[in-house]
């Protein structure tokens, strides 16, 4: 029961009035950004993580833990009342929670949504608390061919797996190779691709790709966008935030499966939350399926409890897995590596010896937040909604200038705006064209990683490509690459299933309406 | 949408600005590694051997996109070419307009005046039209910015005009 000890030393560190405001804050500004649309946890920590400068390393992560959870707090909001979902997380739980909302019961769908991101948060966390010294110790025994296998699988699983089309997966992933390629060639001092441009000798910065290709890349989409989509309604939530009996007895199950269902996830580098709530909310229709009078698109509760505790719980095991192995599997993740080594701080096995302090205090951080955040959504969902009365102008507008703001405060430079500004246009290109944005950000992470792995591991064998595949670990690590990507094929060459998330969403709305229909 | 858009040989098949892009790239990488000035031994990749097998894998993602636009379905490539055509550029001009002068004065102008600047602009690039009320929110934003980061968190914010004047 070390992880006792540890874990109350942690409470120890964060339990202070000035670090507890700090997870306040962080849980403040995440619900804040989670419940506008278009706008994620990961770009709330892009566009904050130059002016967490100043700040000592604890208190910066701790804030972070509270956006981290907090963007999936907020995001299911504007979903469930005005069927926008706040983010690609969200998308699964308004289906039902919009029904519920036009049924008279958005109270109740708050609430339960608000609940099953504490459960998903909570039981995920506990996981990483028991489970990631052991992860650690496993990697401990790691060398470089395993980490070339672990980053390889992250970028075939991210471009190929998780994306809609495999081809633009790998286009995105191209794109943020190059860019990590940029920079002195650590092994040699030769400086690569710089151009003899002083500012870029050090690489080009994760915090300007980030805020260029999330932040600035939504802007000029939006901008793209704009006057040309319809317009949303917002639908009132009254009455009191709190469930029956009867209601809390059929969305508790849905909570843990959805719990259930994300931790797995948040090991495997697949690009975040979405794909978890996509298979709790099929699994919770499956289901209501069998039952008598199916729910499912009039507001089944089990429709909202099921993937919001699910893309928590993604979001929990995630921080695992960053943390015992230094293997971010989303975007948010990899901007708290980046968190981590802004302050000298490698996460990975050897974490949990160097900086243990740190790491136990952000885990009791975690659970803080998750509370935190309950008490901030549950009674105030509603007040949060009237953020989204904020003119769409004013709200990007302030976005492009924090994000510039981010960026320049990274290095004073003008350099950096210049990528900021060339970074957004490809950005922009790259949506307009259905490419996924996330393997950029995972590419530019473990690019290097994988590159310098992979010529350590040649030099330390003599150049034998063999000891690639040389221990158990990798040889398991390709196996299940195999597999995925064997299933991946099997998924596309049988056209029943829905294709695409946006297909899955076109038929949920239909339903929907169908439903809403019958019974009026 | 009221007149059907123009269709040319390009309508509808937005792979082949991607495909550009990519060959763009790895013409990039292939300059960078012919002129790269190597320094030392770095073994069997060296500094090279990656941007070697990044270029190679851009150029078969830009051929294959190039071929899938090619063998679009009529159908689809209509639908993708209205999606396309549904596109409001001068919100997108303005607005990375003003990301480009922000650029190009920070330095010289100052951060009051062109956070001030680029916040109109963007916020005039999304359709609204109170022009006043854009800058003084605009102006309210930025200062709020200069006196919590720069006053209190020890951010260094050009001043810029306003500094030396």
């Amino acid at each position: 029961m070390d992880q006792l000890t540890s874990l109350a030393g942690g409470f120890g560190d964060v339990l202070t009035p000035m670090n507890l405001l700090w997870v306040v804050v962080g849980a403040f500004l995440g619900t804040a950004v989670g419940v506008m649309p278009g706008l994620g946890s990961a770009m709330a920590v892009a566009l904050l993580l130059p002016m967490t400068f100043t700040l000592d390393p604890l208190a910066a992560l701790i804030m972070f833990s509270g956006i981290y959870f907090g963007g999936l707090f907020g995001d299911s909001t504007a979903g469930i009342l005005m069927n926008t979902p706040g983010n690609s997380t969200a998308i699964a739980t308004t289906f039902e929670g919009h029904a519920m909302a036009r049924g008279g019961r958005a109270p109740q769908a708050l609430a339960t949504s608000a609940i099953g991101a504490f459960t998903g948060s909570i039981l995920a966390t506990v996981l990483v608390v028991f489970f990631a010294p052991t992860m650690a110790d496993l990697a401990t025994r790691f060398g470089p061919g395993e980490y070339f296998a672990l980053a390889l699988f992250a970028f075939v699983a991210i471009s190929t797996v998780v994306s809609e089309s495999p081809l633009r997966g790998v286009a995105a992933l191209v794109f943020g190779l190059a860019l990590a390629l940029v920079g002195t060639d650590q092994s040699t001092g030769t400086a690569r691709f710089t151009f003899d441009v002083p500012a870029l000798f050090d690489g080009i910065s994760i915090v300007v790709i980030t805020v260029a290709v999330l932040a600035v890349g939504e802007v000029l989409h939006v901008a793209g966008r704009h006057g040309r989509s319809g317009g949303t309604e917002l639908i009132p939530s009254r009455g009191r935030p709190w469930l029956s009996g009867r209601e809390f007895r059929r969305a508790l199950p849905a909570w843990l499966r959805g719990a259930g269902i994300g931790i797995p996830f948040g090991i495997i580098p697949a690009g975040g939350a979405e794909v978890p709530t996509f298979l709790s909310y099929t699994t919770e229709k499956q289901l209501d399926r069998r039952k008598e009078e199916p729910e499912f698109g009039t507001g089944a509760i089990e429709g909202v409890a099921g993937p919001e505790a699910a893309g928590n719980a993604t979001a929990g095991s995630a921080m695992g897995a960053l943390l015992a192995l230094g293997l971010p599997t989303s975007a948010t993740a990899a901007l708290l590596l980046a968190t981590f080594q802004q302050y000298g701080m490698q996460p990975g096995p050897l974490l949990f010896e160097r900086n243990g302090e740190i790491v136990w205090a952000l885990l009791a951080a975690l659970f803080l937040a998750a509370i935190v955040l309950l008490v901030l959504n549950l009674p105030f969902a509603p007040l949060w909604a009237k953020l989204l009365m904020l003119p769409q102008s004013y709200l990007y507008a302030g976005i492009t200038v924090f994000a510039s703001l981010g960026v320049y405060a990274t290095g004073a430079s003008q350099t950096d705006l210049v990528l900021m500004c060339a970074l957004g246009l490809l950005a922009f290109v790259m949506r307009r064209n259905d490419v996924p944005l996330a393997p950029v950000l995972i590419a530019v992470i473990l690019g290097p990683l994988a590159e310098y792995s992979l010529r350590d591991a040649m030099s330390n064998s003599g150049n034998d490509p063999l000891t690639l595949v040389s221990s158990p670990i990798t040889i398991g690590l390709y196996s299940l690459l195999a597999l995925g990507v064997a299933w991946t094929v099997y998924r596309r060459l049988r056209p029943a299933v829905p294709a695409t998330l946006a297909e899955a969403r076109e038929q949920e709305d239909a339903d929907a309406t169908e439903g809403a229909d019958s019974r009026s | 949408m009221a007149a059907a858009p123009r269709r040319t040989v390009l309508s509808g098949r937005g792979e082949l600005v991607l495909a550009l892009l990519l060959l763009v790239l790895a013409g990039v990488l292939l300059h960078g590694n012919l002129t790269m000035d190597v320094v030392g031994d770095g073994g069997l990749l060296g500094p090279q051997g990656f941007a070697w097998l990044v270029m190679g894998i851009a150029t078969v993602v830009a051929v294959l996109l190039v071929r899938a636009a090619f063998a679009k379905p009529a159908e689809q490539r209509a639908r993708d070419h209205a999606a396309s055509a549904d596109t409001n550029w001068r919100a997108v001009l303005t607005t990375f307009g003003g990301l480009l002068a922000f650029t190009a004065l920070l330095e010289t102008v100052g951060w009051l005046v062109m956070a001030t600047a680029l916040f109109a602009t963007v916020a005039t690039g999304l359709g609204n039209r109170n022009l006043l009320r854009s800058i003084t929110v605009g102006f309210i934003l930025a200062s709020v910015v200069q006196i919590t980061f720069s006053g209190m968190l020890g951010l260094a914010l050009p001043s810029g005009l306003l500094g030396r004047g």
